[in-house]
Order: C-alpha cells, then structure tokens, then sequence
C-alpha cells in the first residue's frame, strides 16, 4: 500500500498497529473487512460509526476476546511490535489488563454480581503485579479514591447491585487501570450513563491519560465527545474506515462524506430545506456489497454529482491520503472538500 | 422486596389451606364410613352391631355438620395430632416423623452424590458445546431419565447382592443398606441436575462479567471458577431444595423394593391396611413440607440475591 | 443441523400427497435423535396396538409343568413363574401404561396450555399467582397424589388418570406462558392488537400455532416420564388387577424369582426403557428445533430492528 510508507515516517513506533485485519462469523459473513489503524503513544483515538458499522466487534478482536462464533481471520494487530493475532492463550492472558485494558457499554453488568468490588478491581493486581491478597485489597482502596469513588474503603465491599451506573464505571475503570496499562480501549464507556454523568467520566478518562501515559482508543457513535476528547478519529462503515486523521481538521472540513453527513447529523442544526439532517437508508444491509463504495447506496454527494455514479457504483476507493496523517476513503474527496466547513 | 415475601407467604397459606380441605374432605368422598372401617380393624367381625357403629360415629364427632368436623381436625392436625393409625394403632405424627428422617437420610444421601457427579459434569459439557463431553452427557442425560428407578433396583440387586454378595439386600440397619436405594433414586435427580447445571454454565459463560474478567487477564478458566461457578450454582442449589422436597415422598417404589421404613413406605402400607388417618396425615405431610420448602426456598433467593432483582436482573 | 431442517411447508405439503411418504419425508428432515426416538417408538406401538395379534401364545394361558423356563425355541422370552409366555405378556402388557400415559398427556397439554396462554395475555395479578402456584405444584410428586387417592378411592383408570393430572399440567402452562409472553412482544402481535382483533382471536390465530413446537417437544418428555410413574404404581399392585398383564406388574410378580429367572424382571423394564428411552429422544429433538427455530426468529427481529 502505498499510504504504508507515509504512516511509517510520520510515527516512529506506534503502539498500536492494526494491518488489514479481518473478523467473519463462522458461517463466512464478514463483519471487520481489511481494518487498518494506527495509535500512537498517549494519543486518544476515536472510532466511530453508526451501530453495526463493526466498532465494538473491533474492541473484542483487539484484545482477543471475540465470542466463539466470530473468528480473525486475516490481518496483523502489532503492539508494541508483537503480533497479538499469533499470541497463544497464556500470552493473551499476560497481556489482558496489564498491557491492554478495557471498559464496556453497560459497567454494571460487567461486574460480577455475586463479587465484591474489591475483588474484582484487585484481580489484576494479584494477577499481573503478583500482590498477595491484602497487599492488593489495600491498593484496592487507593485507586477507587483516585477515580473519584467517595468512601472508598465502604465501597470496597460493595456488590455491583449497590453501586450507580457512573460508580459502575469508575470501578470499572479503576480496575483497568490498576495494573497500569499503557492502551485502554474503551468501548462506549458513557453510552450508558447520564449526561451529567458522563462528562465526569470523560474528565476522568482524561486524567487517567495523563497520570499513566495511556493511549485510548475510544469506540464511541456520539461525534459530540469526539472532539473534546480525542486527537485522531477513524470513521467506521460496514467493517471499513472511511477516513481518519486528526480530529480538528475532521470536525472542521470532513473529507468524506460520511463523515460530513454523520457531523452535520450530530450538530442538530436544520439544513437548507428547514429539515433537521438524516442519512437516508441504513447501513446494516452495506456489508453485503461487493463491488463500488460501501456507502454509495446512501451517499448524497453521489447523487448531486451523477458523474461519479459509474466509479463508486463499480470502483471500490482506496484509503487516500488527503492531508498530513489524514486518508479518506472516496472518489470525490475534492468535491467534498470543496463544500468547505461542516458548519 | 417484602411486598413479594408477603405475596409468596400469602400463597403458601392459602395453598395449605386447599390441601389440608382436600387431606380432609376427599376420604369422605368415598364410600367407606370410618367408624365401620375403625370397628372393624378393632373386632375384626363383619356382624357389626349397627348401635355399635352409631355410638361410635358420636364419639368421634362424625354426626357434626362438615365444617365444625373440619375445624376440630385442623385444630389438632396443627397441632400435631393426625389421630392414631387403624393398623398401628400409634399416633401418626409419631409415625411420620420415624418415617420423615429415614427419608430425608435417603433423599441427602441420593442428591448428594447427584450433586457431585453433575456439577463437575455439567460444567465440563458446558465448557466445549457440542464437544465429546457434551455428547456424552446428553446421551447419559437421556439414558438416566428413560430408567425406570424399579428396574434398576432389582438389578443392582442381582449384581451386588446375588452375584457378587457385597451388600445387603433389603432393610434399614448399616449405612451399607442405604447404598442400594440411594444408587437407584439418584439416577434421574443426577440427569436433571447435569442438565440444570450445563444450562447454567452455558449461560454464565456467555456472561458479560466473564469477558470483563477476561479482559483483566484472567484465563477461561479462572474467570469460570471465580466469577461463574457462584453465579451458576444458584439455579442449581435452588433445583436440589425441590429435589429435596419431590423425593421425600417420591421414592415409595423404591422404599418398598429394598424395605427402608420411610415415608413412602408408610403411605404404601397405609394404601394396602386401609389406613385413612396415615394417608390423610402423610399426605399433608409430604405436600405440605413439599410447598413449604419450595417457598422457603424462594424467599431465601429474593433475600440473598437482591442483585437479580436489580436493574440489570435477568 | 440447520440445513436437515426443512422448509415446515414443504413437509406439510408431502404429507397430503401420501400419508406414510409424508410421513416419512417429515421424520427424515428431523434431528437424529427425533429420528431414531421415532423408531423406537413406533416399534413400542406397534407392539402395542397388534399384540394380540402378534402374540405366539395366550398370555393368560398357565401351564404349570413348564414354570420359570429359560429362553428356548418355542418360548423366545422363556415363561414366567405360572408357566405363562413372557414374550406374548410383554407385547400385550404395554397396554395399560401407554393408554393411562397419553390420555393423561392430552388432558394435562390441553388443561396446561390454556392455562399458560391465558396467564401470559392476562398478566398482572392473575399471571403473577398462578405461575407462584405452578411453582408450588411442579416440586410435588405426583406418585403422592397418585397413592393417596388410589388409597382412598381404590385403583381405577379414573383415579389414576386424576392423580397424574392434577399436577401434570404446571409444566405446559409454565412453559405456555414463557412463549405467550415472548409472542405477545413481538411486533405483529402488537400490530394484530392495534388493528382491534378481539383477545380470543389473537390468542388462537397467532399464539397457539406457535406454541405448539416447543409443547409437542414437552409432551414427549413427559409422555415418557408418565410411562415410567404408571410402571412403578403397577410395580405397587396399584395399577391393573392380574391375571391381565402389565410390564409394571410383571415386575412385580418377577421379584421373588429373581436370582433363578433374571430375565422376567429385564425384560418389561427393557420394554419401558426402550419406549420411554424413545419419547425422550423424540422431544429433544423438536426441542433442539424449536431453540434453534426460535434463535432464529430473534435474530432476525434483532436484525429487522437495527434497520
């Protein structure tokens, strides 16, 4: 590929290197077709896509944790220059929660309602760092008061079913960063949560970063987070990016259409006809397409420029650099810019 | 929470209530008439002298409307006192409460090696479905459920006692007696068990705070054994107490196959000497303790696991 | 699994142009376990429904010479402790049992059902008591019914029939009112009660059709469990009166002669373990369909709703 080279010059050592990864069911329908993305140290990463663009699949094949129905089965993820697809199941095991670590969707029924807190934060303490069980349950305590859990020793013996959804999390959280990983991936990690109470869990999420030297990858389909948070996107369609590059230049003057549709969607302003923005179609049924761009049957700039029909009905784009670190996905990716700032 | 102890409580009484009037009203339904049945196992003369009879229907207060016989049986049932046995003569609650530990012994003994085969069983087809294992299981699953417990009884007879004289046949003296009977009643509870903990497992293991527990480095395994096998094991505890409950009286083949006075046994023998007073009180019994344990069993769930009736319960 | 599975229509279809290729064509695109469950059973009732024609001797006949004879050429099976064929006693022996297991099966899935379905569309109090009352009922041994009345009212086809019933129908209605709720949330029942379709017709038009897999799957399960408790009360001298044969009793009157005739007692309880061993493979086969039919629907409710 010919973009391969640019990335190398511009990162030295990413800590995250995904190459054409692909994950199918079994039954051979593919879910993430030829994912390439890069992290770099401290840097916050957003993914984000509509639901069923593959996002959260991404998460679990990153870390391995895949169900027993969807399979790798293509494609590299280096971290820190070590394959994780050819990792064995003891490599994994060393790697998950000391390395990489992971928050989800809804915290509360990631915990395990029979357990106490400070169980479940202490595991990878005892398990990676080699604390005895007091040792970590002491530790325990100081990193529910570093994520802001007020009591934190009353908490400590707490049961999920005691805590708020926002305590969830941040007990979620401290047990993630507990044995001081250097990737945290987070998946929709305020989805779930209050408005409120998601801005103190994005706030915290950033201090983490700073006090550990963490790189997120934040998996999210709220755009709103997205620039506030995080210094690249990658937009997610149907198993592919579609663009990705640095989150100020993206937010301003998108360079795909997708993504340009998906901003002005978020932004909830009326467009020329009074009407408030929607993408027509849904993208559920894109995987199944073959030949052309994934997003063509949907795309609007398609529609206004009937010369481009033939290419991306027929031509599937490549990822094309349009900027410093910044590729898009698209035939038209002038035309798009042409149309100047999202807002 | 107590709204719904209160409810489960509610339905308990009123359910002892309709099976304490069935204990009662359904030998009336019949047409024998206990005092002729009592004078009879007494004299045993079939030229009963009918002021024989009536004096004793007075006696025993059989000449009083339906209702006020009801209560004055219910009183004493509650207390205690389901009368004195046509056969025995001994009270039935004395009775029943021999028969009752002979019972429960048999009932723990049978479940708890049940228990033992079908969790570490369950959980191993649980782990790879559709594996070897698994097959295996099913196919063991179905085996047990198709045994007749009362074939299986006198074969293991032949084998253990008439061929290869290892133990005893019948009776109730050493704990080698309960080996017989205990192998024979295990056979179904251990495939139900097997089966419930399988399901369970499948469920668990499929769990979001399995994956959670992965994602902080802890093998399959050890996020099975720390996080699952609690979780896993409630549904399965919850089946062994109605296990428990079923096979109190649940095991009369078996009981009067290998002679272990229990409670099965006596209803047996009650059916066979006509004996009114001991079906009407093993029948309460049984049933009673049955519905009892069962709530009990649903009331200790909702007080120990309140986090399943929380948001993010079932 | 899933490509055996044929099209339901499809079978339908085949079973009106012939009855026993229809027959057959259903029966071959189910799970093995169905399949060989079938054999099983088909071999029992046949046994059953042309014993008396079947059978190389009277079963009733005694010839007291030729007592507890071993397995020989003109008695397959050997005779009993009257001198009497086991072989023509076994195939006639079946007969009681089967006839007290399916008609309490029918009472118990009709009564159960209904119960069910009428729990899960009331909901609210209604459903929340009777489904607390199925849960009390289910633990109860249905042999304690069974003696108590047979005690009372001596063994007749009736008591036996009401004793197996009374309990018998909490699984169908437990079972009824799971499905009953899942089908009322999906959409087109919802559609049906917008449209003002009457309660009654959507109950029967849409919910009953849907239940009947998954309770067919039950009816087998508990056709064989019924087997087995007609057996062991036959076993008790609680069934039928002798001399009429029944493999329960048969059993029964084999104990004393167990060491010296071992094969009158593994003969009728290999007959009741062969047929109930049947019904079970039968229902955990349509229960495997049903799971997978029902999986199925999810998904694609699931995949019809991220559109």
């Amino acid at each position: 590929m010919a973009d391969h080279d640019m990335t190398r010059e511009n990162v030295s050592v990413p800590l995250l290197e995904v190459r054409d990864l692909r994950v199918s069911l079994e039954s051979g329908k593919t879910l993430i077709d030829g994912l390439d993305l890069t992290i770099g140290r401290r840097e916050v990463v957003a993914l984000v896509g509509e639901s069923g663009s593959g996002k959260s699949v991404t998460a679990l094949a990153l870390s391995r944790l895949l169900p027993d129905a969807l399979r790798i089965t293509s494609g590299s993820i280096c971290f820190e220059g070590q394959d994780i697809v050819a990792k064995s199941d003891s490599e994994l095991n060393r790697m998950r929660g000391a390395d990489i670590s992971m928050l989800f969707q809804q915290p509360q029924v990631m915990l395990d309602p029979t357990s106490r807190v400070q169980a479940q934060v202490a595991e990878p303490l005892r398990k990676h760092r080699g604390l005895g069980r007091r040792q970590a349950f002491a530790r325990v305590v100081d990193l529910l008061r570093s994520v802001g859990i007020p009591d934190p020793a009353v908490r400590a013996r707490a049961f999920s079913y005691q805590l708020s959804g926002g305590m969830a999390q941040r007990v979620m959280i401290a047990a993630a960063m507990a044995a001081g990983p250097k990737l945290l991936i987070a998946d929709e990690p305020t989805t779930a949560l209050d408005v409120t109470v998601q801005a103190q869990i994005l706030r915290l999420l950033k201090e983490e970063r700073e006090r550990h030297d963490l790189s997120i990858l934040l998996i999210t389909h709220d755009l709103s987070i997205v620039s506030a948070f995080a210094d690249r996107v990658a937009v997610m369609y149907a198993g592919r990016i579609l663009e990705e590059g640095p989150t100020r230049e993206i937010m301003r003057r998108p360079a795909h259409p997708y993504t340009r549709a998906l901003i002005r969607c978020s932004l909830l302003v009326p467009e020329s006809d009074g009407k408030l923005m929607s993408i027509p179609g849904s993208g559920s049924q894109a995987l199944a397409i073959k030949e052309g761009c994934r997003f063509a049957p949907r795309c609007t700039l398609m529609r206004e420029h009937p010369g481009l029909r033939i290419a991306c009905c027929s031509r599937e784009p490549g990822l094309e650099p349009v900027g410093q670190r910044w590729k898009s996905r698209c035939h038209a990716t002038a035309e798009v810019l042409h149309e100047g700032d999202v807002a | 929470m107590w709204k719904i102890i209160l409810q489960r409580v509610a339905i308990l009484v009123m359910m002892l209530f309709i099976v304490s009037v069935a204990a009662f009203c359904v030998p009336l339904l019949s047409d024998g008439d206990p005092a002729r049945t009592i004078l009879l196992s007494r004299v045993s003369d079939l030229d009963l002298a009918p002021e024989a009879v009536e004096a004793l229907r007075r006696e025993l207060g059989l000449d009083r409307p339906l209702p006020v016989q009801y209560l004055s049986w219910l009183g004493s049932a509650l207390q205690g006192d389901f009368g004195y046995s046509f056969a025995s003569r001994q009270p039935v609650a004395a009775e029943i409460t021999r028969a009752l530990g002979v019972s429960i012994t048999l009932a723990l003994s049978a479940l708890g090696v049940a228990l033992l085969v079908a969790l570490p069983l369950g959980t191993a087809a649980a782990m790879r479905p559709g594996g070897k294992v698994d097959g295996f299981t099913t196919l063991l699953i179905q085996t047990l459920v198709a045994t007749p417990e009362y074939w299986f009884a006198p074969v293991s007879v032949l084998v253990f006692v008439l061929w290869l004289g290892i133990l005893p046949s019948a009776g109730w003296q050493s704990w080698e007696s309960l080996i017989l009977p205990a192998m024979a009643l295990m056979l179904r509870p251990m495939a139900y068990f097997t089966q419930v903990t399988r399901a369970a497992m499948r469920e668990v293991i499929a769990a979001p705070y399995i994956t959670a527990a992965r994602a902080r480095g802890l093998s399959m395994n050890e996020a099975v054994v720390h996080h699952g096998l609690r979780n896993g094991s409630l549904p399965v505890v919850t089946f062994f107490a109605l296990w428990f409950a079923g096979l109190l009286g649940g095991s009369v083949v078996i009981e009067v196959i290998f002679a272990v006075p229990g409670m099965g046994r006596l209803l047996y023998e009650a059916v066979v000497n006509n004996d009114v007073p001991v079906l009407q009180g093993g029948f309460v019994a049984l049933v009673g303790l049955s519905i009892l344990i069962n709530t009990i069993t649903d009331v200790l769930y909702v007080l120990f696991n309140p986090a399943m009736r929380g948001s993010h319960g079932h | 699994m899933d490509i055996e599975m044929a099209d339901p229509r499809l079978t339908l279809d085949e079973r009106r142009r012939s009855p026993l290729a229809g027959t057959y064509a259903f029966v071959s695109s189910r799970h093995w376990t169905f399949k060989a469950g079938s054999v099983l059973l088909a071999m029992v009732l046949v046994m059953v429904c042309f014993a008396q024609w079947v059978a190389p001797y009277d079963p009733a006949a005694q010839d007291l010479i030729n007592r507890l004879r071993p397995p020989s050429a003109e008695h397959w099976l050997g005779t009993d402790h009257l001198g009497r064929d086991v072989l023509s006693r076994l195939l006639v022996g079946g007969q009681f049992a089967v006839t007290i297991s399916a008609i309490t099966v029918i009472i118990t899935l009709v009564v159960g059902t209904l119960i069910g379905v009428v729990a899960g569309r009331a909901g609210g109090v209604l459903d929340e008591v009777a489904m607390r009352v199925v849960d009390l009922l289910i633990s109860i041994p249905d042999v304690v019914i069974a003696i108590f009345l047979i005690g009372v009212f001596g063994p007749n086809y009736a008591t036996l029939i009401l004793s197996l019933t009374l309990i018998g129908w909490t699984p169908y209605a437990r079972l009824a009112r799971g499905l009953t709720k899942e089908i009322n949330a999906r959409e087109y029942i919802r559609a049906a009660e917008v449209l003002g379709m009457k309660r009654s017709f959507v109950i029967l038009r849409h919910i009953v059709p849907n239940t009947i897999h998954p309770v067919a799957a039950v009816s087998f399960l508990r056709f064989g469990h019924k087997l087995i408790t007609v057996g062991g009360l036959s076993y008790l001298g609680l069934g039928v009166r002798p001399p009429n044969p029944d493999w329960g009793l048969m059993m029964a009157e084999a104990q004393p002669y167990l060491e010296r005739a071992p094969i009158l007692m593994i003969a009728p309880g290999a007959v009741i373990f062969l047929a109930a061993l049947g019904v079970t493979w039968i229902g955990h086969g349509l229960e495997i369909e049903s799971r997978g039919a029902r999986s199925r629907a999810t998904t694609n409710a699931e995949e019809a709703g991220n559109g």
